[in-house]
């Protein structure tokens, strides 16, 4: 879109009076749960992670059975074969700082997708994430971007009716990042409200709704900053009285992406119901040091996982706290995955296809993608193939998420695109899981909704008992047991509630 | 938009230009700020400010540098001509590094960097969006953060811009209301006063409704003709009682004229 066009739709929209909250809005279909439904009720969430600079996916999720080719290929920054975590699934592993996404994965909680990029792969940083944030075609320029373009069509009349009774939270929050993203542009105007500190200065802005401007290009940027003025106005008290509101039971570490965290936490448990959230991690282009030179398993990478482990955990814990995690779905993305040869320095360049990771309760946790296979003899400038294109991911978190009913994505990304099942069935509720299993010391029993207690006994094989208790399940739905008393080996817990029985296998390391 | 006739009539001279004169920048600036086109009222425009030329935009209009320092003791606040160049004030020295660095470090980096401008630190190499992202550019710098963070520049930079503590309260630079009064035409009247202020420092005239607005927020009840009394009575005699007297009247009214919609584009 030309600039000219863009501020046309903007003088259009702005010229319309600035309504304050009150406005009679004609209510769009309310569909419970959807994201279509006004936000005064509890919806869908969606987060989106940005891992800015591309990161390096081989060192994130790591193909069990390459390690040897791996080992040849990156010997400057490889793992050591016994620190990587083990997904337990046979073939895949993680970097040995993301234990919390072990749980999650344990949990049932976690999904991989591997190779993940586009075709003609660009290896500029700045291009690649205008793509993706845009979600073009390698050869095709945006100017907007896809969560943009979704709440545009979403909201037809946004900006200048908004807020108002239906919506009086903003419609996506962006946290970090420094600025208005390409991600919330949409057609006609930025879609997102960026807030740095909610509880930080908030007297009005000097504002006039009734400010009077001739037809001219002048005044198409006095209307765009008046509306901004009105809005921030409007919004602050909403989102500082959320923010101010909750507390959290999980402390978020004392940096700029945990605090990203605390903020969105916070304005989440604090009753705001905004619907989009992202949260951005920079630091991630390591063509240098991303590993120490004495012990692989730290350095630039580490710490960067580190945070994106500590921070993705915490969150959940935090929602579990509260019941609300069901309501969360949680994505990562980056503008690319970097190079299967490693460098002299310590470090990776720009390479193309990457895992991605989605989180949430009830996301259908299959992994998918197959292992990459790392080429014999593989050179610097080789590649990892692309299995999936990006944009299937964003068809299938429009369709099945954002947009339950009426399949948004073909007209927000330009065409249809394959999708994947996002969820497990409903039935998986009720179901009961044990994790993690093997057990070292603790493992949790996930509770099906419906339950609030139940009564339990452990035996080994041979049906001698060695525990048994009541419990009481918190709004996590996940209760944790010791095995403290118990011998390595094989155990059955056996599980009575008020609809019924269940029994569970484990085994103690 | 570049049509064909500024191409023709603008740009392929403008390269002769360049040409002809050893490939002089100079040379071309001085013929494009020189021309007819550059004061074409028939093609009016504007740019909303960079958070740099926000913040000093306001610092330099108030020549800040040749202000006060300023000092609370509880009871009155103190008035001191500052000088960089000796900066001790009461019984603290400070060293001309740890001045520079308070006074720009301090006061101007971290509101640069809320406003969304990080000095010296671009987010990429290709700068900031605000200055090459089509179609947005400039409107990058104004969101619902950034616009608080301009109002709250403009809150910091009413206190002074503060250049150390001292027994616990801070020591400010403020600018020379007197010196800055002086450069009005006529200060006394509210209307010629904010009428000057619309000219010399914003990228459009005010509306008349944000104008009758503001006019009854500064002065509420107060009639205008007190405000001539006393403006009046400081340009007469500037001293220290007439000073604190005025001082936050005026600062009221300055620092929300900073906060007009027309202000933030040039």
């Amino acid at each position: 879109m030309k600039r000219r066009s863009f501020l046309h739709k903007l003088s259009h929209a702005a010229a319309a009076p600035i309504v304050l909250p009150n406005i009679l809005y004609h209510a769009l279909a309310q569909q419970s749960g959807s994201f279509l439904s006004n936000t005064n009720e509890p919806g869908r969430i969606l987060v989106l992670i940005k891992l800015d600079g591309g990161n390096d996916g081989l060192n994130t999720v790591i193909p069990l059975n390459q390690l040897s080719e791996l080992q040849q290929a990156r010997p400057h920054v490889m793992l050591p074969d016994e620190s990587i975590i083990d997904l337990g699934n046979g073939s895949l592993g993680l970097h040995p700082e993301l234990s919390g996404f072990k749980s999650l994965y344990d949990e049932q909680r976690l999904k991989i997708i591997q190779n993940i990029g586009y075709e003609q792969p660009d290896f500029s940083h700045f291009r690649s994430m205008d793509i993706w944030q845009s979600a073009s075609d390698s050869d095709e320029f945006l100017n907007s971007g896809w969560i943009g373009r979704f709440i545009e069509s979403e909201h037809p009349d946004w900006p200048t009716a908004y807020p108002n009774q239906n919506y009086p939270d903003p419609l996506s929050i962006e946290l970090g990042g420094g600025g208005s993203s390409i991600l919330f542009t949409g057609n006609q105007s930025f879609t997102s409200y960026l807030t740095t500190n909610p509880d930080g200065f908030h007297e009005d802005i000097l504002f006039n709704p009734n400010a009077v401007y001739p037809d001219n290009n002048v005044s198409v940027k006095l209307r765009y900053i008046d509306l901004v003025k009105h809005q921030s106005n409007e919004y602050a008290s909403t989102v500082k009285s959320a923010f101010e509101k909750s507390s959290l039971a999980h402390a978020y570490e004392d940096s700029d992406f945990g605090e990203q965290f605390d903020i969105m936490t916070r304005l989440i448990l604090g009753g705001l119901n905004t619907r989009i959230y992202s949260v951005t991690l920079g630091g991630f282009d390591t063509h240098d040091t991303q590993v120490d030179i004495s012990d692989h398993t730290k350095g630039e990478h580490a710490y960067l996982l580190n945070e994106l482990n500590d921070n993705v955990l915490k969150f959940f814990q935090n929602l579990d706290e509260v019941g609300r995690s069901d309501d969360v779905l949680c994505m990562t993305f980056s503008e690319f995955g970097r190079t299967i040869v490693s460098n002299g320095s310590r470090g990776t360049d720009h390479g193309t296809a990457a895992p991605l990771f989605i989180f949430g309760n009830r996301v259908n946790t299959e992994i998918m993608g197959e292992n990459p296979v790392i080429p014999k003899g593989v050179r610097w400038e080789d590649n990892l193939e692309s299995e999936f294109d990006y944009r299937s991911i964003y068809a299938t978190v429009i369709d099945q998420w954002l947009n339950t009913n009426n399949g948004k994505s073909e007209s927000v990304l330009g065409r249809q695109f394959d999708q994947f099942e996002l969820l497990r069935s409903d039935n998986d509720a009720d179901r009961w899981i044990l994790f993690p299993n093997p057990v070292i010391d603790v493992f949790k029993i996930g509770v099906p909704k419906k339950v609030s207690s139940f009564y339990y006994q452990i035996y080994d094989l041979n049906g001698r008992r060695y525990d048994e208790g009541n419990a009481t399940v918190s709004p996590s739905k996940v209760y944790p047991i010791s095995t403290d008393n118990l011998q390595k080996g094989y155990y059955l817990i056996n599980i009575r509630h008020q609809s019924g029985n269940e029994v569970l296998k484990f085994y103690k390391q | 938009m570049l049509t064909a006739e500024i191409e023709s009539q603008i740009i392929a001279p403008l390269a002769q230009v360049f040409r002809d004169n050893d490939h002089s920048l100079i040379a071309v600036l001085r013929v494009l700020l020189g021309s007819e086109h550059f004061f074409d009222a028939a093609i009016p425009n504007s740019i909303i400010k960079s958070p740099l030329d926000y913040n000093m935009g306001m610092l330099k209009e108030l020549e800040i540098t040749s202000g006060y320092r300023t000092h609370w003791d509880g009871n009155v606040v103190h008035y001191e001509q500052f000088n960089p160049n000796h900066p001790a004030f009461l019984e603290q020295e400070i060293d001309q590094t740890t001045l520079a660095y308070n006074l720009f470090g301090q006061n101007l980096h971290w509101s640069n960097y809320n406003q969304g401008m990080q000095l010296f630190t671009p987010p990429n190499v290709s700068g900031w969006p605000a200055f090459y992202q089509e179609p947005v550019y400039d409107m990058f710098w104004i969101n619902s953060s950034t616009i608080k963070s301009r109002k709250q520049a403009a809150h910091w930079f009413r206190w002074g811009l503060w250049l150390y503590s001292y027994e616990d309260e801070g020591v400010f630079l403020k600018y020379n209301l007197h010196n800055y009064l002086s450069t009005y035409r006529n200060p006394a009247n509210f209307e010629d006063f904010f009428n000057e202020f619309n000219e010399r420092l914003c990228g459009a005239p005010v509306d008349s409704s944000t104008y009758e607005m503001l006019k009854n927020e500064l002065l509420g009840n107060m009639n205008e003709m007190h405000w001539e009394e006393y403006i009046n009575a400081f340009l007469d005699d500037p001293s220290k009682e007439n000073l604190s007297s005025i001082q936050w009247r005026f600062d009221n009214v300055l620092f929300k004229f900073f906060e007009l919609s027309v202000y933030h584009i040039h």
